[in-house]
């Protein structure tokens, strides 16, 4: 555990641009405060509560190359993955980890492109000290202040306007060594400080068993009515750091292109079409309903965790606010 | 007004003159209104009326084939329902038009930006916006953060209703096509350009084609895999192609709501496609669009003496 100024913490990040890609939180024109790969350090910013998208697409791409084809043989290049650093994730978004991590990497076949990403990335985690309205990741019991999540993770203190850095696993150990700064022992009484900041956060579920809640209304009355303003855009699924649905397509022509896989969104109705042209989700009101009990019944049921995480991202993207709060709320 | 619309409403469901209203509800977030399809008259409780209704509310009629509708209209939603009159998706004696004369919609995320911190609370008065935050409080004018669309809209009273609630409103707040003529002198490359770091932003999730109530095809052209028009990527190539297919698709039957970029979470100028378009439509074919539902829009219709220079 250390304590770093932010000049030494941004230097910290700059030696580790040697060796790794880093990205950063940092101003972008139009977008507010987001990811992005570091190219001037002195642009990268810790003023914000959540970044405006997550750092999914650096681990599972938008849209990602399998492998090119030509005359009927693949043409395999392995594509190398790139080291990278991402710092300033909050705690709620890295806890999209048990989900992806349980689609990509704990059943087989493990996806090697998503698993080469990820053990190639360095996770370096930023402690809430503010929140916004529409957080609510104590419903899944994630702790806002998350400073055991990720290989470092830091604190910043207002009042002593210093980082607080600390290690979690041994990729991290071994980073913060690097780091050049004092020994901060006062670490934990620091974290305590923050806890009552995070006081409003709701817990919606609370010890709720959802997937006894959910398997006697999988169908009904209640469904009639949440679905009606949703306008079926993917902004939602694309904002969410656990949605994970992607299609594989083939691009070019037959005897020369690439195979690459997409991310695709349960709000689109060409995601459940079949071959036949039938399409088992024909409405907006089942592509809501699955979008809702993917998240809080299926997984819940087969991974036994939430597929929520409780950015809050989808609340203030959605451009007709459906909320999935109060969703919740309604079948509780 | 809103205990006004909420009176009429009411007294149309107990008459059974309508099954359904669309209106707007208090969101669950001070910056958000909810569009929302009701069909019981309690819902009415939290139907709302302030400028952030920017959704144009037109677009959940093709949904509602065949059932009696209630709704709220401004300026654009107006114009809206008779382009989807004019294209048989709605018939006139389907809906109540309830017209609400506008005066601009808020662009709330630009607001947002500039105020720096989550707006924790929102108050309008008649051309001022007080801003509530965890930590400060500001107050701005109504007119610099109104949208784009909004700041140059000709016809803020509804174009069609059945009945007009609060006073009319002589529209045209400025020149209405500055960007597109700009966008003319522009070389080829030059467009491309621009348009090329506009489109770059754009991450595919189709708000824009799915706010908007032209957009209505049950398979749109890039939801077809047989045949398959473009790739799903994010290659820029098809990026452009989308959006220029889109735009293209809204020759003479875009009535310029904005909502396209109000939806869109990126912030791409979707408009300034669609401006030019809707330039070019009306100094070659005098056609604006969703202004008489007796005429049909300027490309489902030929004229003998139609704009025809591009034949050669």
């Amino acid at each position: 555990m250390k304590k770093a100024t932010k000049s030494d913490f941004i230097k910290f990040l700059k030696d580790l641009s040697d060796s790794y890609e880093v990205i950063a939180p940092q101003k972008i024109a139009d977008e507010g405060i987001d990811l992005s790969p570091v190219t001037d350090f002195n642009k990268i910013t810790f003023d914000y509560v959540n970044t405006e998208r997550s750092f999914k697409r650096f681990i599972f791409p938008q849209s990602q190359e399998l492998f090119k084809f030509e005359n009927n043989k693949i043409v395999a290049e392995k594509i190398k993955p790139k080291k990278q650093v991402i710092v300033g994730i909050r705690n709620c978004d890295i806890n999209n980890f048990k989900v992806l991590d349980y689609n990509f990497i704990e059943k087989d076949p493990v996806d090697s492109l998503y698993k080469d990403a990820r053990d190639n990335t360095i996770f370096i985690v930023g402690a809430c000290i503010k929140n916004n309205s529409t957080c609510f990741c104590k419903t899944f019991k994630i702790n806002p202040l998350g400073v055991e999540s990720g290989d470092l993770s830091y604190l910043f203190d207002d009042e002593s306007k210093e980082f607080y850095i600390k290690a979690n696993t041994e990729k991290g150990t071994e980073l913060i060594k690097k780091l050049k700064c004092k020994a901060a022992s006062d670490f934990d009484e620091k974290v305590k400080k923050y806890e009552t900041n995070h006081d409003n956060i709701p817990d919606l579920i609370e010890d709720k068993d959802l997937v006894e809640i959910f398997s006697g209304q999988l169908d009904g009355d209640k469904w009639e009515t949440i679905f009606q303003g949703c306008v079926n855009c993917g902004i939602c699924t694309f904002y969410c750091p656990t949605c994970y649905c992607f299609d594989i397509e083939e691009e070019g022509k037959f005897w020369k292109g690439r195979r690459v896989r997409n991310w695709d969104s349960c709000m689109f109705s060409i995601y459940s079409k079949e071959t036949t042209g039938h399409n088992p989700r024909p409405t907006n009101r089942e592509r809501y309903r699955n979008r809702v009990l993917h998240k809080f019944y299926y997984q819940l049921k087969h991974n036994d965790s939430y597929g929520c995480v409780g950015c809050g991202r989808c609340i203030s993207n959605c451009p007709t606010n459906i909320d999935i709060r109060k969703i919740i709320k309604t079948f509780i | 007004m809103e205990s006004k619309i909420k009176e009429k409403f009411k007294q149309l469901f107990d008459e059974k003159k309508i099954e359904a209203a669309v209106i707007f509800q208090t969101g669950t977030i001070p910056t958000k209104n909810a569009p929302n399809v009701i069909f019981s008259k309690d819902d009415l409780e939290t139907l709302t009326w302030n400028p952030l209704n920017w959704n144009n509310l037109a677009n959940y009629l093709p949904n509602l084939l065949g059932k009696k509708i209630g709704i709220v209209a401004k300026g654009c939603d107006s114009r809206s329902i008779i382009l989807l009159m004019q294209e048989e998706k709605v018939k006139r004696d389907q809906v109540y038009i309830i017209g609400i004369p506008c005066s601009g919609m808020i662009n709330i995320k630009k607001l947002e930006k500039d105020f720096g911190e989550e707006i924790t609370g929102l108050e309008f008065n008649a051309d001022k916006i007080k801003v509530k935050g965890s930590s400060s409080e500001k107050e701005y004018n109504k007119d610099d953060y109104l949208f784009d669309s909004c700041k140059t809209c000709k016809y803020p009273t509804p174009v069609i209703y059945d009945e007009l609630i609060g006073s009319e409103i002589k529209g045209y707040r400025g020149e209405n096509y500055t960007e597109a003529i700009e966008f003319e002198k522009k070389s080829v490359e030059e467009r491309r350009k621009l348009m090329v770091e506009e489109l770059s932003k754009c991450i595919r999730c189709y708000a824009c084609r799915n706010s908007c109530p032209s957009c209505y095809c049950q398979e749109c052209f890039v939801d077809s895999n047989q045949p398959k028009w473009l790739e799903k990527g994010q290659n820029i190539d098809d990026i452009f192609f989308y959006h220029i297919v889109r735009a293209y698709h809204m020759v003479g039957r875009c009535v310029d709501c904005g909502s396209c970029q109000a939806a869109c979470p990126m912030d791409i100028n979707i408009l300034l496609l669609t401006k030019k378009l809707n330039k070019d439509v009306r100094e070659l074919y005098k056609y604006e669009c969703g202004l008489d539902e007796n005429k049909p829009p300027a490309l489902s219709t030929f004229e003998i003496n139609d704009y025809n220079k591009f034949i050669k």
